[in-house]
């Protein structure tokens, strides 16, 4: 035992301090509080730049977030004020499929267990039988998203107000600085220099140390790479293969300006699906951080802008980056990880991209190694994350697979799926069946709302939603509607109760 | 189970349910042990707990004992429910852990009140409450399988189930494509169906005997290929939960009922002669044998389509994996719930029938993996089959998974399938699959911190399971079943 002391990882460089950087300073900090460890962060960028720009697409989230915030003691308020932040309950996907058609991705349960088979299964069935049946009224966030009404979700689990969660829409720089000064408090140490050169051990499979513009030698047991895409530890250093998802998703660049609010927050995401991309507005409390991610072979860069400028005035200079969809083929090797950016990029269309930060994190705190067990623990890591990623994609890639003209979807939809989404959308087209692997982010009644939304129909139904005659689940379907429209009819709105909830 | 299942979910007017069974031929249940996913079985059924116990002679089961397992003199509970509360975000076993590594004594037992409600033969219901101590548990049964087939039939008869007394004698094929046409009875009755269910047991009257669908052996891996079982009268105060036993060319299980004692030697033929497991069998009963003992064989393995055609096979016809973890009945659920979910029309189409396969396979490998870790993690060489099962190779998922607890206490967790991280730590710990490492993130934790947050632990589960009241009491209470 006194050999595994000996072998214990004392000192954290975290190499780039954005998002990624900041917040996986202070989970490690908080993690290790009563150990003794010294967590270092290097800024990582050319001076006044970010070590990832691109993550300012962060700034929709997923419910997953509101636990580690909660554990790390960020109480509620608190940072949704220091975030400028608002609350969401669902993201909303317009002209995907069919054009003028739009649906909401809730956060909650689609409309209610009848028998033991998916709510979606009934949904097929009505489908099949010539009724088309729009989801959003079966689902309370999704039909308090239309109203913008908002309100915490009940405690009493008997109430139709306790099936759904929520999630924030935040500013992704405040954040990056709440939870750097959180970092800071708990011990982490802040180097505010460039990263010049990164040394590897011949062997190509382990970090040996950072050299910084100033000169100063940084060397440590443990290196994150939280660089962006840049990925000058894991990528540039380690050369650890990029596997490029562009053949399906090809848009490479994105444009993005913040707007001043006209009026009350919504309190979803708002996505539209472009002939050259898509566009992104997530409500901020004053303000609309808008993005447009586009194919930048069939739009420049001043056509983008010019699309964003008619959104209204921007509050900064608008700006254009570029980045490639993909991941890492290893996100751990040897004695570095690597988080955010640098592990990969997923265009925001899911929401994901703190998820995937967040993930990374939390299962390197769980497998956290000493010098004896980094190779296991790396095996491990990048069987789950890896995992995690390519569900993502999948449920991201789905997304692509409807929409008739523009080069991006001609084009993904050119290319052959992964296999995994292949046999997910097989199963689905033949009855409704919802495939789900390990790790996997999204759950059924996600996936069943996106391939209905996207527009998918089951040739099939399963026998099970065939127990009840059609006059029955019409008459429950409208029962489960009735009683959601009222429920939801009470509900403050959404601005509203945020202004009260943060006086 | 079968035709109570597919009963309550498929309309009479839509789907017409036959049952051909032979009372010629006997029920292999003698005494079944569960895990707690029968209790969802039963709750979709709407069947009334109580009534269900005291028709099948049911008890309550916290958990199975191992004895002498990784070592001669060795005992462990595996419990249906989870360790204490984590510190600072470490899961608890890791607490543990780095104290045992510090040389303190405690066993894991110590932590998790199932296991000591069990020791003190008691039982209560878990708390609806989950900030409650007594909510972070669960609870299966323990009943009479030849009870509880006769108490199904009621209720599938009930719902329109036919059921037809007779043996079958020949079941016709059709020319075209080899599909089951049709049963034929001993009285020449012929009985025709669109989709047929195997549930005739290891011999796969259907499956394997007309279909020849072929079966994939993991004898190597599980070399038992024989029972033999005898029930006795109960004896001293009734268990809630069920023993496992290791013996020179197997095991054998305990399972106490509410009115005698269910008792079986798994055993490997070519290790132990029949007359020999036999009589070490009834040398070690807690009370007067009520039978004969029985003979059982059957080959570990699963069948190689589970669902080949338009026949699926469940149960025993099925697949096999010896009861040691109780998981017969759970398989069977399994097959049952993924049938209904991909319940066919008559086309049959393949992607059903792969879906189907594909589920299945995980779901028997995934058990699998952890009864082979019950045998493979001993050190005991004193008889030939546990250093035979202690130097063979192992299925390469179950030896990556034993690496990452053995080194560093890490569980590998899945989304589908039985057993989940409380389950793996326990028989890890109870095989003496120790790690060799704590989690770093507790090197610099005083331990008498530490020992204050584990004591507080085992100090509210042992007040806990000291407040229930006894197992026989609770059962008289609930049940009140006419012995």
């Amino acid at each position: 035992m006194s050999e595994q002391f000996d072998k214990a990882i004392r000192s954290i460089v975290i190499a780039g301090g954005g998002l990624a950087g900041w917040y996986c300073a202070a989970r490690l900090c908080h993690a290790m509080r009563g150990r003794s460890v010294q967590v270092r962060v290097v800024h990582a960028a050319p001076p006044g730049s970010e070590a990832d720009p691109l993550e300012m697409l962060c700034g929709s989230t997923l419910p997953s977030i509101a636990l580690p915030f909660a554990e790390l003691g960020l109480e509620e308020r608190e940072f949704m004020r220091a975030t400028d932040a608002t609350f969401k309950l669902a993201t909303e996907y317009r002209d995907f499929g069919a054009a003028g058609r739009s649906y909401m991705l809730p956060f909650g349960e689609i409309g209610a267990r009848l028998e033991a088979v998916g709510f979606h299964q009934f949904v097929g069935r009505l489908m099949l039988a010539g009724r088309d049946a729009d989801l959003d009224l079966f689902s309370v966030p999704a039909l308090a998203a239309r109203l913008g009404r908002f309100a915490h979700p009940s405690q009493d689990a008997r109430s139709v107000l306790s099936t759904y969660e929520y999630a924030f829409h935040l500013d992704t720089q405040a954040c990056t600085r709440m939870l750097r000064d959180f970092a800071l408090r708990r011990g982490a140490v802040a180097i505010d220099s460039d990263l010049a050169r990164v040394d590897c051990r011949e062997d190509g499979q382990r970090i040996a140390g950072l050299t910084l513009a100033d000169g100063t030698q940084l060397s440590a047991e443990l290196y994150i790479d939280c660089t962006g895409s840049r990925a000058l530890l894991l990528g540039q250093g380690l050369r650890v293969p990029f596997e490029d998802w562009r053949p399906w998703l090809p848009c490479d660049r994105v444009a993005v300006a913040r707007v001043q609010a006209a009026g009350a927050a919504p309190p979803f995401t708002r996505i539209a699906a472009l002939p050259n991309g898509w566009l992104m507005q997530i409500p901020l409390r004053g303000a609309i951080d808008n993005a447009l991610v586009f194919h930048g072979q069939s739009l420049d860069d001043a056509s983008a802008l010019a699309q964003l400028k008619a959104l209204g005035p921007a509050a900064a200079a608008p700006r254009v980056l570029s980045f490639t969809n993909g991941r890492h083929r290893e996100f751990w090797r040897g004695n570095c990880v690597a988080i955010g950016g640098a592990a990969g990029f997923l265009e925001p269309l899911a929401a994901t991209g703190l998820r995937l930060i967040d993930d990374g994190i939390a299962r390197l705190v769980a497998l956290f190694p000493d010098a004896g067990t980094l190779p296991l623990m790396a095996a491990e890591y990048n069987r789950m994350l890896g995992a995690a990623w390519d569900g993502a994609r999948d449920f991201v890639l789905l997304h692509y697979l409807h929409r008739r003209e523009g080069a991006p979807w001609k084009l993904s939809q050119g290319a052959e799926p992964p296999r995994s989404l292949a046999q997910r959308l097989e199963l689905f087209r033949y009855r409704g069946r919802v495939v789900l692997n390990d790790e996997e982010i999204f759950e059924e009644a996600d996936w069943a709302c996106a391939l209905i939304g996207q527009g998918e129909r089951p040739a099939h139904h399963s026998i099970l939603a065939a127990q009840m005659g059609e006059e029955e689940v019409l008459t429950q379907f409208s029962r489960i509607a009735q009683v959601m429209q009222s429920a939801v009819q009470k509900l403050p709105p959404h601005q509203a109760y945020l202004e009260r909830y943060l006086a | 189970m079968t035709a109570a299942s597919l009963s309550r979910f498929l309309r009479p007017d839509q789907c017409a349910i036959r049952l051909v069974e032979s009372q010629e031929i006997g029920i292999v249940g003698v005494g079944e042990a569960t895990v707690p996913h029968i209790r969802f079985f039963n709750q979709t059924l709407g069947l009334d707990e109580a009534d269900f116990m005291r028709k099948t002679h049911a008890t309550f089961k916290l958990g199975i004992e191992f004895v002498d397992w990784a070592r001669l003199g060795d005992s462990y509970i595996h419990p249906f429910g989870e360790y204490g509360r984590e510190f600072r975000g470490v899961k608890f076993h890791h607490c543990w852990n780095r104290l045992r590594l510090a040389g303190d004594p405690q066993p894991l037992d110590d932590y998790s009140l199932p296991i000591l409600a069990a020791k003190r033969a008691r039982f209560a219901p878990p708390s609806m409450d989950p900030g409650s101590p007594v909510a972070a548990f669960g609870y299966a049964f323990q009943f009479d399988a030849t009870l509880f087939a006769p108490y199904l039939r009621a209720y599938a008869e009930k719902r329109g189930v036919r059921r037809t007394e007779g043996r079958v004698v020949d079941v016709a094929l059709r020319g075209t494509d080899g599909f089951i046409e049709s049963l034929t009875l001993a009285s020449g009755e012929k009985i025709e169906g669109d989709l047929f269910i195997d549930c005739s047991g290891f011999f796969g009257l259907l499956t394997e005997k007309s279909l020849h669908t072929g079966y994939e052996d993991w004898t190597h891996w599980l070399p038992c290929d024989r029972a033999v079982a005898v029930p006795c009268e109960s004896f001293g105060p009734l268990l809630p939960y069920t023993r496992a036993t290791a013996r020179t060319a197997g095991w054998q299980w305990r399972i106490p009922l509410q009115h005698r004692t269910g008792n079986g030697y798994v055993y490997s033929s070519k290790f132990v002669s029949d007359d020999e497991a036999a009589a070490t069998l009834m040398k070690n009963l807690d009370g007067k044998a009520l039978a004969e003992p029985r003979l059982l064989r059957f080959v570990t393995g699963r069948r190689k389509k589970t669902w080949n055609r338009n026949c699926v096979a469940v149960g025993l016809a099925g697949g096999f994996v010896e009861p040691l973890e109780s998981t017969s009945i759970y398989l069977i659920q399994a097959a049952i719930t993924h049938l209904i979910e991909l319940f066919p029309d008559r086309n049959y189409d393949a992607l059903n029938i792969d879906e189907y396969n594909r589920v299945m396979d995980v779901e028997f490998e995934r058990v699998r993996d952890f009864i082979v870790l019950h045998y493979h993690a001993t050190e005991r060489d004193d008889t030939p089959l546990w250093n035979y099962v202690r130097t063979m190779p192992i299925p390469d998922s179950l030896a990556y998974k034993m690496e990452l607890f053995r080194e560093r206490g890490v569980v590998v967790n899945y989304k589908l399938g039985l057993f989940y991280e409380p389950s793996w730590v326990a028989v890890y710990v109870g095989q003496r699959v120790l790690p060799k490492r704590f989690d770093p993130l507790l090197d610099d934790t005083p331990l008498d911190e530490l020992r204050r947050h584990v004591g507080g632990v085992s100090a509210a589960a042992l007040a806990a399971a000291e407040s229930m009241p006894t197992h026989a009491e609770f059962i008289a209470g609930y049940v009140r079943a006419v012995r």
